[in-house]
């Protein structure tokens, strides 16, 4: 417990004003810029003596440990801070249920003050004033209205709205309206959008709901809201942050050159990069080397058995290619996801979703190669200029791969 | 060598210095103490910065360029006239032309200064502000956050020990820092803001509600019509308090539009605005773990809080009426020349020790739990956390086989990457291994400037990686930057012997430009007076010429937008 005390260098002591001072003259002594370290220790034994002192609370009750408790000095202050957070809102909401009798209450008013005759003339006034803006919401919301972000705005035009209190019981209030709109749609309409995007993406980004998105539901009072609630959520033409486009704030200037190279955007799934023509040429040229050897070997051995089928030069190129499609539907459906000439480059054959290939996705993937390969030369050409994604990777919805080169991104 | 102190703005900049008498304010090369942050070629292919450019923002908008402090940190590219700048080079031209203003005042070369940002600015936005600096042939000391400056002033020149909550808002942010003075040290308790919302966005907003309600695209519109526009509603915004009413007209296309501007309707268009602008008060409230009843004093900073619907507002917030005994507009300016004092230890001074909070939270990407994917954001150093401070966290590679990490460098309060800001990215090679075996230390370094350092360690090899941020927006590498440096060192300002004249002619055009008929014809006649007489060189005759003209143009020109 001395601790703290000994890096402030005073006695303990419950009087605020002399720990503050005894902190800034250290201080002094331990400039942030200088001695950033012991800046660090310093001001989290001031934060904690600062706690003592304001608190009472004493940490050299009995039951401590003393070896624990000059771990949790060393350490920063938060189990402290935690306690204090606490402790305030108690008080918060030990005042809020004095005085305030609605059940939806901001969870943001800091401060709540023991009401006063005018403060209740003005809770009066407050009322009317909701009930007259919940009036002109009744009014948007029933009449053609309601499509035009500009009809809404009139509902900010009330001073009320910046305090706090006003704010988020209206606020409550219109989603709880327009919740139940929705419901009535639902029946009526089969729930076809009867706000337009651009007023409800309004209301979204003036009411805030989904920071307080805890708030806003707990306040309404049947599954409608929730199912609206949900609803906006997943409408990417509401919930897509407004980012203030500072380029439009811009004044005069010729022309903007946006940004040539746009910074790298979250990955959420591994980077990938194609297998490269050369390396897909090489790989499919070991492939059909491989078959070849195999099958001069089976020839060796057929015409060792006087069957002459295999050696007739006219099938040999069908047989080849057969071999080579099932060699490849075998090897990249399998596990290993590559035929040997591609595991030799580094190559994987994947689907859509990254993920392995089934059965009757590899045989289109063959069929799809076997349909092309017809166009022989030409085929290649244009398979030079795809980008690593040929023409039967395009038709089958396949990708190839090149493991050395992809990162992954992410840890 | 002295240090001056500068508040480089989105609409003005100004500079001071802290001398034996205290806090000197530096005038500009017109005697004015603000400079507009506007730039802008003039006829003869010279930059000119400040007023001259703002005045000819309306009838040469090709040419000039404002509200660029905006685009700081990132690596879009404004035209104007044939060049092409960033808004780091742009902002290095004010620096420079402050720079030259200090330097006439003082009688002596100045190269080290404080400049000052916002509060909420991110690390790009902070490199680029220093950049900007060294473009300009400035050493920044320090980047002192701008309610931190006016805390110094207010606090130093108040003699008032206590809480404080600053609200600044100036052209383009707003910042909300809570400060605490006692004994000779300045504690910065939370910070919070909104680094796209200020007096501009007001305007914009007016404008934008008139378009709408008149079903006019904004695009249809010449530059001309627009920027008379902004300059219309800019100066009804500032004379709000004193008329309840204000008739403005508008060349709108090939329409004239009549509008009336009133208290109700700004109101109105500017609720949203005001909705926003409690968010990041709540926040720093309840970051600083205080109740408004013990903060002692509200102290209002920036242009856009002389705004009665402003003062209103927070006065319904708290309960009482801010206090705001200083000039909005330089105590900003006040905070930096006496941190620069504060810098050169000088002797006049009382010792001030000064400690400050990262405004935001910083972390890394991971991936989540068992499943869930990649773009999880790992907090280090949570908002708030008193400065300088570092952090270390370890992580473990994600899958088998692994044999590179990359650590993306993120900044936001929000738990999935994408919604975060990117500050750049580091790759650490590791060594093969099954998923999990390889541990990475991750050391967060956050300084008294607001920025930030990154040391990576992979543990099992000893291998460490030192802020190699691959990517920041807006930031320069050497041979771009020596590229630009000699861009701008080429760009020449105009003599300051002449800047009053040009500086009427400039307004004699804009006010042309937006009159019409017989007025036009007046003013037309005027300027080519005054032009003949300045090309006698009498000094006597222009001096007089110059106080005639100044008359004429007053009473023209009933605009309020400096």
């Amino acid at each position: 417990m001395s601790h703290i005390w000994k890096v402030l260098g005073i006695e303990k002591t419950d009087d605020i004003k002399a720990v503050k001072r005894a902190y800034a003259k250290k201080l002094r002594e331990t400039r942030p810029d200088e001695k950033p370290a012991e800046f660090q220790e310093l001001f989290a034994a001031y934060k904690k003596a600062l706690f003592v002192a304001e608190t009472g609370y004493d940490f050299d009750e009995p039951d401590y440990d003393d070896e624990e408790d000059n771990d949790e000095d060393a350490s920063a202050t938060t189990e402290d801070n935690e306690s204090d957070v606490a402790e305030f809102e108690f008080d918060e909401s030990f005042l809020h249920a004095d005085h305030h009798t609605e059940d939806a209450e901001s969870p943001l008013h800091p401060q709540t003050y023991p009401r006063t005759a005018e403060e209740s003339a003005e809770d009066n006034i407050q009322q009317q004033e909701k009930a007259r803006l919940l009036e002109i919401v009744e009014q948007i919301i029933t009449s053609n209205d309601r499509y035009r972000p500009a009809s809404w705005e009139s509902v900010l035009v009330s001073e009320h709205l910046l305090d706090d209190d006003f704010f988020w019981q209206f606020s409550l209030a219109l989603f709880n309206r327009l919740a139940k709109y929705y419901n009535e749609l639902e029946y009526e309409h089969h729930g076809s959008y009867r706000i337009s995007h651009k007023a409800l993406k309004y209301l979204w980004d003036t009411f805030n709901w989904q920071y307080f998105d805890e708030e806003v539901l707990e306040s309404v009072h049947d599954q409608y809201g929730v199912l609206l609630f949900d609803r906006l959520l997943k409408d990417d033409e509401v919930r897509e942050v407004s980012v203030n486009d500072a380029i439009k704030g811009l004044r005069g200037g010729h022309k903007i050159r946006e940004a040539s190279t746009p910074p790298i955007t979250a990955q959420s799934t591994p980077e990938l990069v194609y297998g490269g023509s050369i390396k897909r040429f090489f790989a499919i040229t070991v492939d059909f080397t491989l078959v070849i050897v195999v099958m001069s070997l089976f020839n060796v051995y057929t015409e060792s058995q006087n069957d002459h089928r295999f050696s007739n030069s006219e099938y040999f190129g069908f047989y080849m290619i057969l071999i080579y499609a099932l060699m490849s539907l075998i090897g990249e459906c399998s596990s290993f996801q590559t035929t040997p000439g591609k595991r030799l480059f580094g190559l994987k054959v994947f689907n859509s979703d990254l993920q392995r290939m089934s059965y009757p996705h590899g045989l289109w993937r063959v069929i799809s190669f076997c349909l092309t390969g017809l166009g022989g030369y030409f085929t290649m050409l244009i398979n030079v200029f795809l980008g690593g994604r040929f023409i039967h990777d395009r038709l089958s919805k396949s990708y190839v791969i090149d493991m050395q080169r992809s990162t992954k991104h992410g840890l | 060598m002295t240090v001056i102190g500068i508040d480089l703005g989105t609409t003005n900049s100004a500079c001071g210095v802290w001398t034996d008498e205290g806090v000197k304010l530096i005038p500009n090369r017109l005697g004015d103490f603000l400079t507009p942050s506007v730039v802008g070629y003039d006829d003869s292919g010279k930059i000119s910065v400040g007023r001259i450019a703002k005045e000819r923002l309306i009838s040469h908008s090709d040419k000039t360029v404002a509200v660029f402090k905006r685009l700081m940190g990132t690596d879009h590219k404004i035209e104007i006239g044939s060049g092409s700048y960033t808004a780091t080079e742009l902002s290095s031209l004010v620096l420079r032309s402050l720079k030259e203003d200090a330097e006439t005042y003082l009688g002596e070369p100045v190269s080290r200064a404080v400049i000052s940002v916002p509060a909420y600015f991110n690390d790009n936005q902070r490199l680029a502000t220093k950049l900007a600096g060294e473009l300009a042939g400035l050493k920044v000391e320090r980047l002192i956050n701008e309610p931190t400056a006016a805390a110094i002033a207010y606090g130093l020149h108040e003699k008032n020990e206590g809480t404080f909550l600053i609200l600044d808002m100036g052209g383009g942010t707003f910042d909300v820092s809570i400060l605490e003075f006692f004994d000779g040290v300045m504690e910065v308790h939370a910070s919070a803001g909104d680094n796209y919302l200020g007096g501009e966005d007001f305007v914009d907003a007016m404008l934008n509600n008139i378009l709408s309600s008149e079903n006019i695209r904004k695009e249809t519109l010449s530059r001309l019509q627009l920027q008379t526009m902004y300059m219309k509603l800019e100066s009804a915004k500032r004379q709000m308090d004193a008329r309840a009413e204000n008739e403005l007209s508008f060349e709108l296309g090939d329409k004239i539009v009549n509008w009336k501007v009133t208290e109700e309707w700004f109101t109105k268009v500017a609720m949203p605005l005001m909705l926003r602008a409690k968010r990041p008060i709540e926040t720093a409230i309840r970051d600083a773990r205080l109740s408004p009843s013990q903060i002692n004093d509200i102290v209002l900073v920036g242009g856009a809080t002389r705004m009665k619907l402003f003062r209103s507002a927070v006065a319904k917030l708290f309960g009482r009426f801010p206090s705001c005994n200083l000039d909005p507009d330089l105590v900003v300016t006040m905070g930096a020349a006496i941190q620069a004092g504060l810098i050169e230890k000088h002797k006049g001074l009382d010792e001030v020790v000064l400690t400050d909070v990262c405004p935001y939270t910083l972390g890394t990407e991971v991936n989540g739990p068992e499943g869930a994917g990649g773009g999880f954001f790992l907090p280090i150093i949570e908002r708030n956390t008193v400065v300088p401070v570092s952090i270390v966290r370890s992580v473990q590679t994600a899958h088998d086989n692994q044999t590179e990490v990359a650590i993306n460098v993120y900044q936001g309060e929000h738990r999935r990457v994408e919604k975060n800001v990117f500050l750049g990215s580091l790759t650490a090679a590791v060594p093969k291994g099954p998923a999990g075996q390889e541990v990475i230390d991750i050391r967060y370094s956050y300084d008294m400037n607001g920025l930030l350092e990154v040391d990576v360690k992979v543990v099992s090899t000893g291998k460490k990686l030192n802020k190699v941020i691959e990517h920041a927006a807006g930031a320069m590498d050497d041979a771009t930057r020596a590229a630009s440096l000699k861009k701008l060192s080429a760009l020449k300002f105009h003599p300051r012997d002449q800047e009053e004249n040009r500086m009427l002619l400039s307004r004699g055009e804009r006010i042309y430009e937006t009159s019409l008929g017989e007025e036009r014809d007046y003013i037309a006649h005027v300027l080519a007076e005054f032009d003949a007489i300045l090309e006698r060189q009498n000094q006597l005759e222009i001096k007089k010429a110059r106080q005639q003209l100044e008359e004429v143009l007053k009473k023209f020109d009933n605009e309020e937008w400096f």
